[in-house]
């Protein structure tokens, strides 16, 4: 064979042998363009708001004594500036700044940035991606969070595969059935050119000292702990203008508020809900577009914990702060009350 | 003492100049008194005893001489027949029995005291209603700084009061 011949021959196989691989690549990949790391996939939605600019209709729908409640509303993020709702009930957030609208107009909401990183996601949860269904005319990757030691999935974030916007939040029950949902029913525009963030009105400033502070430390009559079971971990302590202590939990996928005041809880100003066991005491259950709600009283403290986690997690998590409570009668608490107390903070 | 009567020539008494500079005599005695200054010869005695009391009132008071007081003491002791070193003691009498609260009943008062004023002074616990409506947009405002803003503040746009 000439040398122009062996060279032609060659130049064919390497040809097909690229082919072939690239063929199997794409055979052994389902979605060639899907996400493979869910951890990933989960940090570019939390911040997907700061790079792309979106507008549509999200849906929050969520349920009570197994039937659904739906509401919309609609959302738009313009310059990294997010806005949700249309007159007398909207929110807006640009950076940490958060400002709410309400019947008397707007008033600052939150100024604080987070002090603490949450929990990285798996640390607690066995995380799973693959292709998800179109949502709202896009494709999407789903991530999925179950529990590791149920192997129930618990949570759904299907998130827009080429932005990485989050297009949906599915929460599931300890049966795996949803029971709360936000997410997108209708987008007009998501990502391309970004524009100019809309300027935010002085007025929307004027009352940011009735904003909540963050603190160090809380008073002695409410309690605080660093941890909640093995799950849940405090990232931040806030005081409010009334003097309710504000605690931030998180797991790393969901969030919880533990609202503290000193006080006896008057019942009979609550709106009726469910009875929920706390370690004994007679607490008040809700379920809400915002989250599911626990309210009691122990020890003279009036705590409301707020989450978007299915009631019997909440009511779980409720006994824990409790259990902890009653069980911190150690060396270290009474040493720290020794020094500490005197000045009425710990 | 007999009232002077400046138009019955009687003779004019000095102990009332005295009385008269004391504010002590009577209305009566005190329009006698200063009827009779008319006289030169009754306002100069009354001069001498304005003197006479200032120089009294001003004069220091004389010490007495070094157990003058133990003395009259003793005199009078002596009179009384009672002595310090001879003195028979007394028969004890069992002075009738009186009765005195006891400690229970003076701490019963005192506990029922200190819970008046607890009840009174001290502030009882606050009744605290909680603004469920509030929190929950707290909540979502809070989870909005480290999770997807629009997600997690879209409850905010659709929970218009506090619907269960």
């Amino acid at each position: 064979m000439s040398t122009p011949a062996r060279f032609a021959r060659a130049a064919v196989v390497t040809v097909v042998a690229a082919g072939a691989l690239v063929g199997s690549a794409a055979w052994l990949v389902p979605d060639a363009g899907a996400a493979t790391d869910p951890v990933t996939v989960l940090e570019r939605a939390r911040t997907a708001t700061v790079r792309e600019d979106f507008s549509g209709t999200v849906e929050v729908s969520w349920k009570v004594d197994g039937r659904w409640h739906a509401e919309r509303t609609p959302v738009s993020a313009t310059g990294g500036t997010v806005q949700v709702g249309a007159g007398t009930r909207q929110a807006e957030g640009r950076g940490h700044d958060r400002w709410v609208a309400g019947v008397s107009g707007w008033r600052a909401g939150w100024d604080e940035a987070a002090d603490a990183p949450a929990p990285a996601p798996d640390r607690h949860w066995k995380l799973s991606v693959r292709p998800g269904p179109q949502i709202a005319g896009r494709a999407t990757d789903v991530v999925t969070a179950r529990d590791r030691a149920t192997g129930k999935p618990r949570l759904k974030e299907f998130t827009d595969r080429t932005t990485g916007v989050l297009m949906r939040r599915t929460v599931l029950g300890p049966d795996g059935r949803p029971v709360r949902r936000v997410g997108f029913v209708e987008v007009s525009k998501l990502g391309g050119s970004r524009s100019t963030p809309p300027t935010t009105p002085a007025r929307r400033a004027a009352d940011a000292a009735r904003t909540p502070a963050a603190v160090r430390s809380v008073p002695d009559s409410v309690d605080a702990p660093g941890a909640v079971g093995d799950r849940y971990r405090l990232v931040s302590r806030y005081r409010r203008a009334d003097g309710t202590v504000q605690l931030y939990y998180s797991d790393g996928l969901f969030g919880v508020s533990v609202f503290e005041r000193e006080g006896t809880l008057d019942r009979a100003s609550l709106t009726r809900g469910d009875p929920v066991d706390v370690s004994g005491a007679d607490a008040v259950g809700y379920e809400t577009a915002g989250g599911t709600v626990v309210v009691w009283d122990h020890d003279g403290v009036v705590r409301t914990v707020v989450s978007d986690l299915p009631a019997a997690d909440l009511a779980d998590f409720a006994r824990g702060f409790d259990d902890r409570h009653d069980a911190a009668g150690g060396w270290l608490r009474a040493v720290g009350d020794y020094l500490l107390g005197p000045f009425g903070w710990r | 003492m007999t009232a002077f009567d400046p138009t019955a020539g009687a003779p004019f008494d000095d102990s009332l100049l005295s009385a008269w500079l004391d504010d002590e005599c009577t209305p009566a005695e005190a329009a006698a008194v200063e009827a009779a200054l008319a006289s030169p010869d009754v306002a100069a005695r009354l001069a001498e005893v304005a003197s006479a009391r200032t120089a009294v009132r001003s004069a220091p008071w004389p010490e007495p001489p070094a157990g003058f007081w133990d003395r009259v003491h003793a005199a009078v002791d002596a009179a009384d027949g009672v002595t310090d070193s001879v003195a028979a003691p007394a028969p004890v009498v069992a002075l009738p029995v009186r009765r005195r609260p006891t400690r229970w009943v003076a701490a019963l008062g005192a506990a029922a005291a200190a819970v008046v004023a607890a009840v009174v002074l001290v502030p009882g616990p606050a009744t605290v209603r909680p603004a469920v409506g509030t929190l929950v947009d707290a909540h979502a405002l809070r989870s909005s700084i480290q999770g997807d803003a629009a997600s997690t503040l879209a409850p905010i746009a659709v929970s218009a009061g506090f619907r269960p």
